[in-house]
């Protein structure tokens, strides 16, 4: 039984960052991740640490250890390595502080062992995450972190009703694979539970949040988001769900939905955050097909994605950090004064593209062939040409546009060395597991006989890709970036919330001005007109009751006017500027007295 | 939001960055790299003749020669030109969501 759960060591880290404010905090921040690491490597199977804290519950399992746990527990603590060599430069703590603290509640979630801690820690990923995005401190980044943290509201309501009600059927909190049960159950609690986790994989069309805050957050932020939130989701899948059929299309959905929308996207953090989703849709596919051989895929293919993703985003937030532009339309040439993260980046636009002799050629096609064991040929048709569109919004499209392409004259410096380091780092794993995957085929849930290189794969491979490179220099002219932003579906809550609130706003400040007009306006005045002078207009109106009888009117209004004049000023004759008040207090105690 | 801050803290742009005047692409590199790419393709289907493909789904017809340079061409054919129709409901300026802040 371990000591103490692995995500400890990082929350230690954590709360250093914040004790040590230079860059001895840097070198904590680095290292913690790196301690974990090899701390969750000495961890044996089935070993486990449990917590009793909710008396008639039973206890909660802080830590399980299998083989599925260890894949995303080395892959989440090495980028999270990488991630804080590639921070070295930050000199704000508190941005370490919350990526650290949500490393380790992504790590929380992956050792749970039961529902209640998985709830916990999922929820606690959101939180800190909001943090990270909001540090860029833009009004941009507040808007997109306060949309993120509603939306992860929304998907953690529908967990915990998925998780309150599936014990209430099952009386059991374990976190193992839940028995399948149609969507329309949703007493069963497990449907609605993968809504929730479905909301985190931003699969469509719930998915809008990942591009909408992950390009908002700051430069390092960036990196490591792109590697926890939506691959939590992943191993919840691959614990929980399996063999779930829908899973097989959301997926497929995912995997050409972040295409077309990347194809579309002008900012170069939003297109890897499109293609973010296009990648998810290949491990949630993985998950619905369920085999041993779909499960290893989709594992395999978590932690390269990882990997590389981490290195595009590392590229590009180095591209950010020297220019602070993000749009293609603003970006290019950059190859001349950025060689290296150039190079760097590019390795990682070809992993993510299955090139042979790279990670996604070794992990991707796992997934691939397990759909082509179960003959799934439609599943296998649309993941084939999801690869192929892969290379197309990504592979090309984002080193193309960003270093090449139309130079603007922009000749930044290269990357701080700190950033080379970390994108070096995962350019060599990006290679080394291409080539030589084999120490990634062992650590993998299930034995793996699968041979990625043979003669057949490479030439249908190659043929795929440089077809679909071809594709892109011919359609170049239809492919080049205008200025603009795609509506996705944020645009129901952004536009549909402004709408409700500026029809709220007519509905009720309208009759609430209505209001005043009549009522304060209108009506008072009216009384208070005739009652701040009612001895005047007492006195008037018997000096007109009594011009009744005379024969000159005009002397008669004029003695009136007088008369009310007089009252007004007090100047009337004491007796009778006595009595009129007297009249009229009477008068108005009679009035309200009845 | 009452503080407004525009310049992100995580960037360093550097105030004195070297600008030139921009630079073309010397046409002469371009039409090498488009001679690269079309050998390229050619390559990787001779290559098939001297591999033995083991296709999977042949009953739905993806046995023939050259499947997998087909389906990579018109699928990306097919992807761009959708994006491209899809542009014109989707994109908007930049201040499209601005506008109601």
């Amino acid at each position: 039984m371990p000591d103490f759960p692995p995500n400890l060591i990082i929350f230690a880290g954590a709360l250093l960052t914040l004790v040590f404010r230079n860059k001895l905090g840097n070198l904590i921040a680095v290292l913690t991740p790196a301690a974990a690491c090899y701390y969750i490597y000495t961890l044996s199977p089935e070993a486990s640490f449990t917590l009793s804290i909710f008396q008639g519950f039973g206890s909660l399992e802080l830590v399980r250890i299998d083989e599925l746990t260890k894949v995303f527990g080395y892959i989440f603590t090495l980028n999270a390595f990488a991630g804080m060599i590639y921070s070295w430069y930050v000199k704000q703590h508190s941005h370490l502080f919350w990526a650290l603290v949500y490393v380790a509640c992504a790590l929380g979630v992956v050792f749970a062992g039961d529902i209640i801690t998985w709830y916990i820690y999922w929820e606690l990923m959101a939180v800190t995450s909001t943090f990270l995005i909001i540090s860029r401190r833009t009004e941009q980044a507040y808007g997109a972190g306060q949309r993120y943290l509603l939306v992860h509201v929304f998907g953690g309501l529908l967990l915990l009703a998925g998780v309150l009600l599936h014990y209430k059927h099952t009386g059991s909190l374990a976190f193992e694979s839940f028995a399948q049960t149609s969507l329309l159950n949703w007493e069963h609690g497990t449907p609605l539970m993968l809504l929730g986790i479905l909301v985190n994989a931003a699969a469509p069309p719930f998915g809008s949040w990942l591009p909408d805050a992950y390009p908002s957050s700051t430069v390092t932020a960036g990196v490591l988001l792109s590697g926890y939130t939506t691959k939590t989701a992943v191993y919840t899948l691959l614990r929980g769900f399996t063999g779930w059929e829908v899973l097989i299309w959301v997926g497929c959905i995912m995997t050409i939905y972040g295409i077309i929308y990347a194809l579309l996207e002008n900012d170069m953090r939003r297109i890897l955050a499109y293609s973010i989703i296009n990648q998810v849709g290949f491990m949630v596919a993985a998950a619905g097909i369920g085999t041993q051989l779909a499960i290893n895929g989709a594992s395999a293919h978590a932690f390269c994605h990882i990997i590389y993703k981490s290195l595009l985003w590392m590229s590009a937030g180095a591209v950010l950090y020297r220019l602070g532009k993000s749009k293609c339309t603003d970006l290019g040439g950059l190859y001349k004064t950025m060689p290296w993260t150039m190079l760097l980046g590019t390795i990682g636009a070809l992993a993510i593209s299955a090139v042979p002799l790279t990670s996604g050629f070794t992990s991707k096609t796992l997934i691939i062939e397990a759909a082509s064991h179960e003959h799934l040929y439609w599943v296998w048709l649309v993941l084939e040409i999801a690869s192929a569109g892969v290379f197309l919004h990504a592979g090309i499209k984002f080193p193309y546009f960003v270093f090449f392409a139309k130079d603007k004259g922009m000749r930044p410096k290269e990357a701080p060395k700190s950033m080379l380091f970390a994108m070096g780092i995962m350019a060599f794993l990006c290679i080394f597991l291409g080539i030589y995957p084999d120490p990634l085929y062992a650590i993998l849930p299930y034995p793996v006989e699968y041979q990625a290189y043979t003669a057949s794969h490479l030439v249908t491979q190659s043929q795929l890709l440089i077809f679909s490179a071809l594709v892109f220099f011919i359609f170049l002219p239809l492919l080049k970036r205008t200025d603009t932003i795609s509506l996705d579906t944020d645009w129901f809550y952004r536009k549909g919330c402004a709408a409700f609130y500026n029809a709220m706003d007519l509905a009720l400040n309208s009759m609430n001005k209505l209001a005043y007009q009549r009522i304060v306006v209108e009506f008072v005045g009216l009384i208070t007109r005739n009652v701040h002078n009612i001895q005047g207009s007492f006195a008037a109106c018997m000096v007109r009751f009594g011009g009744v009888f005379s024969r000159n009117a005009n002397a008669t209004k004029l003695i009136e006017e007088n008369t009310r004049k007089d009252a007004a000023l007090g100047s009337l004759p004491v007796g009778l500027g006595v009595m009129l008040p007297l009249i009229a207090l009477i008068l108005m105690l009679l009035a309200y007295g009845v | 939001m009452d503080k407004k801050i525009q310049t992100p803290v995580d960037t360093n742009p550097c105030p004195n960055m070297k600008r030139v005047e921009p630079e073309g692409w010397n046409p002469k590199t371009i039409r090498t790299l488009w001679i690269i790419l079309w050998g390229l393709c050619g390559l990787s289907l001779v290559a098939e003749l001297f591999v033995h493909i083991h296709p999977h789904f042949e009953d739905h017809g993806t046995g023939f020669f050259g499947y997998n340079a087909v389906m990579g061409f018109v699928a990306c054919t097919v992807m761009i030109l959708a994006a491209k129709g899809l542009a014109i409901f989707l994109k908007r300026k930049p201040d499209y969501y601005d506008k109601d802040a």
